[in-house]
């Protein structure tokens, strides 16, 4: 027997002695009947079991998110609003529903509800309406039917005129209430939120569990519907990204939307969104966290390539005792860190930005999004008249953990770019890395590949200094660069 | 309405279909070109329209009965290897579980055509089926599965095909790798005297990879017993065949078991054939006493279900200066997984161009992989990639612009069968296709692109068969209040077949669409249609529900007459009401007629006629595409695809769409990303998720232009519809693989076209 969790459901109130670590889309399915819901992959990859789920925050407001409910224990819903396909407005289709049946945005359906509900959560959270934001939310709605012309034709024709206030928050709900995107029970919700009291834990018993964070990758590991593990939830931060004594602080309990959300960030580092577009799909996005992403250590994973090059700096918590570590000294081999078990990462500091700095991410994958990088690689840099100021550059993919390149970093420091100079730091960079041959590519692919993604961070960043990778070519052979 | 039986002749999925056919003695005139359709060709939405954006579509997945149990595999882990004994015993003792079947309280059920039986005690491959536990609930029975003990013995094993191939490997079966133990064979004229003749030589190497189907609804069964009789709801493109497979299976007759699919998530050839695992649920189910429900899950999918085999092939070509092929060869192997089926691909160099002299020799090779399936038009993409690949090298070398060697070598009779075609608009869709895609103006020499980003644009042609045939039934019930039911023993995929079925009946008896209720998918209530796969359903239900109606529409004029007291040929028909030429005031409803008949109902069952003989019935088209290609990275990103097609009528514009667009996507998923990746060290899949083994997301859908060329085959049937499904996916890969070759000089003579691929090559030449 477990301690109640107890949530809002569509507009009704469940409350269950199910285990926390049932996943929810089973949860949604076998025991509230709920069908409409879709299996299709258990992984987070096909966005077939897309859901929303409302937090409440301090001042009354819901914010909801599309996550994929296979990655989502039902744990984690405690005093949260779910909404499914079900709890749409049932006495007339909505205008997105009415234009995928307009648009033939159909084909054999069973993808259509994950796909409506992604749609429903961008409308919800999404601050620009365009149709550009439009498809990207839906990047991680795998249709294997449709060819997704006719699906981005029904975005196209109802966001044009959709009556939806622009402006996100209370007013934008209440418009699509109005306009019948979502039922008029949502005015509810805050309150019987209110009204839900907060999971009972025994804070003894907290003390000897896991912290599960976005959950991400151990619902992938886990098979089956539960695990034995008894997590302790942790809340995702609703703490916002901030400035302090000259270091950006990141929480690591962020999720990765939040972190392109902030509007700090957008500031100090405007081309970060963009790269972490390139990461996992919406409902991913929304449900990862920072810590967990660094913590995973997986050697391609993104975040840590690219807080590696802007210098991140890392906050360690054990009770009372906080240490911080370099980013780039935290990882020390395959899956292994300087942190002890008891340790938990609570923060990420990085130094605000120069002006005239130049940042760059590069990762090539099989498929562009929603995919995982052969090799990923980040420069963080500033040349003055074409001196280099100081240059970090992160490579993944190519070693047993997210690396940063050091000999290559300090050699270029203080160097003029030249053709002949960034050819010299590819030929560092190749003593520095040591991939292997995987599913993503083989050792010498992955080879060939840093040295190109280095060719283009510093394509981008002087277009006339290489305009064609050919230059490069032409003044050495590439068999002498390794 | 009379009938009689003929030899009926069609292509599906697995080539030449020959059988005896009941088909209507006169055939109904097929709607011109010019016939002003009201509904037919529309852009009607679909009718299933409401229950997919509301979650309410039950698919077999959703199937939920009082009393159900859950059933779960236990898989080889292996790739070959004996069972030497295996230990159910823990796993039974776990509380919930019900029943435990492996091969030692199995009845041997034999399968893939005797090869191997429901259990065997020798598997073959990763996935091979060991046990099945069913349970009180879904967790139960997966923590069953691992209390079970199977004891192997390691057999040698074979993944590659070229090793498989050779005399010394280990075998799949004792009686050999190769499938018939030989090659499949063609040829026509004098090959070695057409190489001698030519002026041009081209010859080269292509090959491709496995891919798999991945719809999103798994491979999934619910099975129910009701004392003798079984009811069975099953994901399957193919009633009947399941029916029948499980009946045979369990020895009980055809007309106890029901099977019935009302909606699926895609199919792509991979449902094509009864699985064991339906049979193993309705064993399980029969001994139990109680509702069994199978669902696959995404590691099996991607494992047991089939895929589109491999292929090396080596093409040779000769031909004149001017372009004129007078020989061409093709020598190809590919990998059929554990148990039987065919890796041919040679059709496309058979019958897309006219050449006198051809050859083809064929190996289809057995190893300890997955069993490959039809896939979306078998052996037609493979075959397109690698040839129409080739008539771009040939054409390069000639100094041909590549649409005009295929001009060139344009033929109005098949070259296999020397029959004409019922119609053939390739030159249309050339042409029309060529200027949408801005050829002239948009393409430049291979190669010649400078800077970082290269643009390219390719072409390639598609033939397939998609005529479809006889037999096919549909049955139609008009009601007193004039509502129609149309039943047809066919099967929706998600193609939209609901709805075309009403477009007919709704175009012929002038009904609203909204009082037509279609029911397929059901064997105890339809009329016999064939499976749905070779682009079939469209071509051979369509003009069954056609004569259906039109029978209905003479009968209700015949009761009119006779009603109205006057010969039929003075009663009007319109819109559900019939009235006197000669006094058009003196009207009667449907309603007040079938009052009068003291019927509830009027039912008609109309047929597939007879496809005409002595024509070969295929579609064509060509396919465009202008590609981007990264040179520091290798990375291919797809602008644009045109896609113009000969497919006969267009049925519903709106369902056709999404055909040729999802056709396109999967096509580019097969150019740039899918692949089904083996580690031939342990012989075990590595991309056994969809995050592993990639699928194109919306990111990934470029512009798309389709241009349908034809306006309905006057020959073919009385709607003259062709299918549209397969000939969608055919041309894509070819298109983008020659596009690259035009953005870059390089030519990727493998698939999919990686970022890896083509950094190496770009490396290389430079």
């Amino acid at each position: 027997m477990y301690n109640p969790v107890i949530f809002i459901c569509n507009g009704k109130e469940i409350r269950t002695s199910a285990s926390p670590t049932l996943t929810l889309l089973d949860f949604i399915r076998r025991e509230l009947f709920l069908t409409g819901t879709k299996e299709g992959c258990r992984e987070g990859d096909c966005g077939a079991c897309t859901v929303l789920i409302g937090a409440g925050s301090d001042d009354g407001s819901v914010s909801y998110s599309a996550v994929n409910s296979c990655l989502i224990p039902l744990g984690t819903l405690h005093g949260k609003h779910l909404l499914t396909i079900e709890g749409l407005p049932k006495d007339a289709l909505s205008p997105f529903q009415q234009a995928l049946i307009k648009e033939g945005g159909i084909q054999c359906g069973f993808c259509t509800p994950g796909l409506i509900m992604s749609v429903t959560g961008f409308l919800l959270s999404e601050k620009d309406l365009s149709i550009e934001h439009a498809i990207e939310a839906i990047a991680g709605n795998i249709c294997r039917c449709t060819g997704y012309k006719s699906i981005k034709r029904a975005l196209e024709s109802f966001l044009c005129d959709s009556g939806i206030n622009p402006e996100a928050g209370e007013k934008r709900m209440e418009s699509l209430i109005e306009n019948g995107f979502i039922p008029p029970y949502f005015r509810n919700i805050p309150e019987l939120l209110r009204s839900i009291p907060p999971f009972a834990e025994d804070p003894e018993d907290t003390k000897l569990k896991p912290y599960f964070a976005g959950g991400t990758d151990i619902m992938v590991q886990k098979q089956g519907e539960a695990t034995d593990i008894n997590f302790h939830f942790l809340k995702w931060s609703e703490e916002r990204v901030r400035v302090e004594d000259g270091f950006i602080v990141l929480d690591a309990a962020l999720k990765v939307s939040s972190i392109m959300d902030s509007a700090v960030l957008k500031t100090c580092l405007p081309q970060l969104e963009s790269c972490l577009g390139l990461f996992g799909s919406r409902q991913i996005r929304n449900q990862a966290t920072l810590g967990g992403n660094l913590a995973n250590a997986s050697p391609i994973a993104d975040l840590a390539n690219i807080f590696l090059a802007l210098d991140g700096r890392l906050t360690l918590q054990n009770g009372d005792q906080v240490r911080e570590v370099p980013l780039r000294d935290f990882f020390l081999g395959y899956k292994r860190l300087s942190k002890t078990e008891s340790e938990r990462i609570v923060k990420l500091k990085l130094p605000v930005p120069e002006s005239g700095f130049f940042f760059n991410f590069e990762k090539v994958s099989r498929r562009k999004h929603l995919d995982v990088a052969s090799v990923n690689s980040s420069v963080y840099m500033k040349a003055i008249d074409g001196r280099v100021k100081f240059i970090h550059i992160a490579a993944g993919g190519v070693a047993p953990y997210p690396l940063y390149l050091k000999e290559t970093s300090s050699f270029l420091e203080g160097k003029s770019l030249t053709s002949g100079i960034i050819l010299e730091a590819a030929l560092i960079a190749q003593s520095e890395c040591s991939p292997i041959s995987d599913i993503r590519g083989s050792e010498e692919y992955k080879r060939l590949l840093l040295r190109q993604l280095i060719f283009a961070h510093f394509m981008k960043f002087n277009p006339e200094l290489i305009y064609s990778p050919e230059i490069l070519f032409q003044a050495q052979a590439p068999s002498k660069i390794f | 309405m009379a009938r009689k039986i003929v030899k009926s002749r069609y292509y599906g999925d697995e080539g030449l279909i020959e059988t005896m056919a009941e088909v209507p003695v006169d055939k109904l005139k097929a709607w011109g070109p010019d016939a002003e359709l009201k509904v037919v060709g529309k852009p009607v939405s679909r009718l299933d329209g409401y229950e997919k954006v509301t979650g309410k579509a039950a698919f077999t997945f959703d199937v939920s009965l009082p009393r159900m149990t859950y059933a779960k595999i236990l898989r080889s882990m292996v790739p070959h290897a004996k069972i030497r004994s295996i230990d159910t015993s823990e796993a039974e003792d776990l509380p919930g579980v019900l029943k435990i079947l492996t091969h030692k309280n199995c009845p041997v059920i034999p399968w893939h055509w005797g090869t191997t039986v429901l259990f065997d005690t020798e598997v073959r491959y990763q996935g091979d089926e060991v046990a099945c536990v069913v349970a009180e609930s879904m967790q139960i029975a997966e923590d069953a599965l691992s209390l079970i003990k199977v004891d192997y013995e390691i057999l040698p094993f074979v993944s590659d095909p070229s090793e498989a191939m050779k005399a010394e490997a280990p075998k799949v079966h004792a009686w050999g790798n190769i499938i018939d133990g030989k090659p499949s064979l063609y040829s026509r004229g004098d090959v070695e005297k057409g190489f001698q003749d030519s002026d041009v030589i081209f010859e080269d190497t292509y090959s491709t990879q496995v891919v798999v189907h991945n719809p999103t609804e798994a491979h999934c069964s619910v099975v129910s017993w009701d004392g003798d009789k079984l009811t069975v709801w099953d994901s399957t493109q193919a009633l009947f065949g399941v029916r029948d497979a499980i009946a045979k299976s369990l020895s009980m007759p055809a007309s106890k078991v029901r099977v019935i699919k009302k909606f699926m998530g895609g199919g792509f050839g991979g449902k094509l054939e009864a699985g064991k695992y339906s049979v193993i649920a309705a064993l399980i189910s029969k001994e139990i006493g109680r509702p069994v429900r199978i669902a696959l899950d995404r590691k099996e999918m991607n494992l047991s279900v089939g895929n589109r085999p491999d292929s090396v092939q080596k093409l040779k070509a000769g031909a004149k200066k001017d372009g004129t092929l007078l020989a061409l060869s093709h020598y190809s192997f590919g990998n059929v997984g554990a148990y039987p089926n065919d890796a041919d691909c040679s059709w496309p160099l058979r019958t897309l161009y006219k050449c006198p002299n051809v050859r083809t020799e064929e190996y289809s090779v057995l190893t300890n992989l997955g069993r490959a399936r039809a896939y979306r038009a078998p052996g037609h993409v493979q075959g397109t990639f690698a040839f129409e690949s080739m008539m771009d090298d040939l054409a390069e070398k000639l100094g041909l612009d590549p649409l005009e060697l295929r001009r060139k070598n344009y033929t109005e009779i098949d070259p296999v069968s020397n029959r004409p075609y019922t119609s053939k608009l390739i030159l249309d869709a050339y042409q029309k296709g060529s200027e949408a895609i801005g050829w002239k103006e948009k393409r430049k020499p291979a190669g010649s692109e400078k800077g970082r980003f290269r643009r390219g644009i390719g072409m390639a042609s598609q033939i397939w068969w998609g005529g479809g045939g006889p037999p096919a039934y549909a049955t139609i019930k008009l009601n007193e209040d004039a509502s129609l039911h149309v039943m047809a023993g066919t099967q929706d995929l998600g193609t939209g077949t609901y709805t075309f079925l009403a477009q007919i009946a709704s175009e012929v008896l002038e009904l609203p669409i909204e009082k037509i209720q279609v029911t397929i998918g059901d064997t105890e209530t339809c009329p016999y249609c064939s499976l749905s796969g070779g682009s079939m359903t469209a071509p051979s239900v369509s003009p069954a529900v056609r004569d259906a109606s039109e029978q209905m529409k003479r009968k209700l004029i015949s009761a009119a007459g006779a009603i109205l007291e006057t010969s039929e040929s003075n009663v009007k028909y319109s819109a559900g009401k019939m009235s006197r030429l000669d006094d058009p005031a003196k009207i009667i409803s449907i309603s007040e007629v079938i009052e009068k008949l003291d019927e509830k109902m009027i039912v008609t069952t109309g047929a597939r006629e007879a496809n005409p003989e002595g024509y070969e019935i295929n579609t064509f088209g060509a396919q465009f595409a202008e590609v981007e290609v990264d040179t520091d990275t290798g990375k291919v990103r797809v602008i644009k695809v045109v896609a113009a097609h000969d497919i006969g009528r267009v049925l519903n514009q709106k369902t056709l769409f999404n055909q040729l667009h999802g056709g396109i996507i999967q096509g580019i998923g097969y150019a740039l990303m899918e692949e089904r990746v083996v580690d031939t060290y342990t012989g075990k899949v590595l991309t056994t998720n969809i995050h592993d083994y990639k699928i194109p997301t919306i990111m990934e859908t470029p512009q798309i232009e389709v241009i349908i060329v034809s306006s309905g085959d006057l020959l073919i049937s009385n709607t003259g519809v062709k299918g549209v499904g397969e000939p969608a996916i055919i041309p894509t890969a070819a298109a983008i693989a020659n596009a690259v070759y035009n953005a870059t000089g390089v030519r990727i003579k493998s698939l999919p076209i990686t970022a890896d691929k083509v950094l190496m090559a770009l490396s290389e030449k430079n």
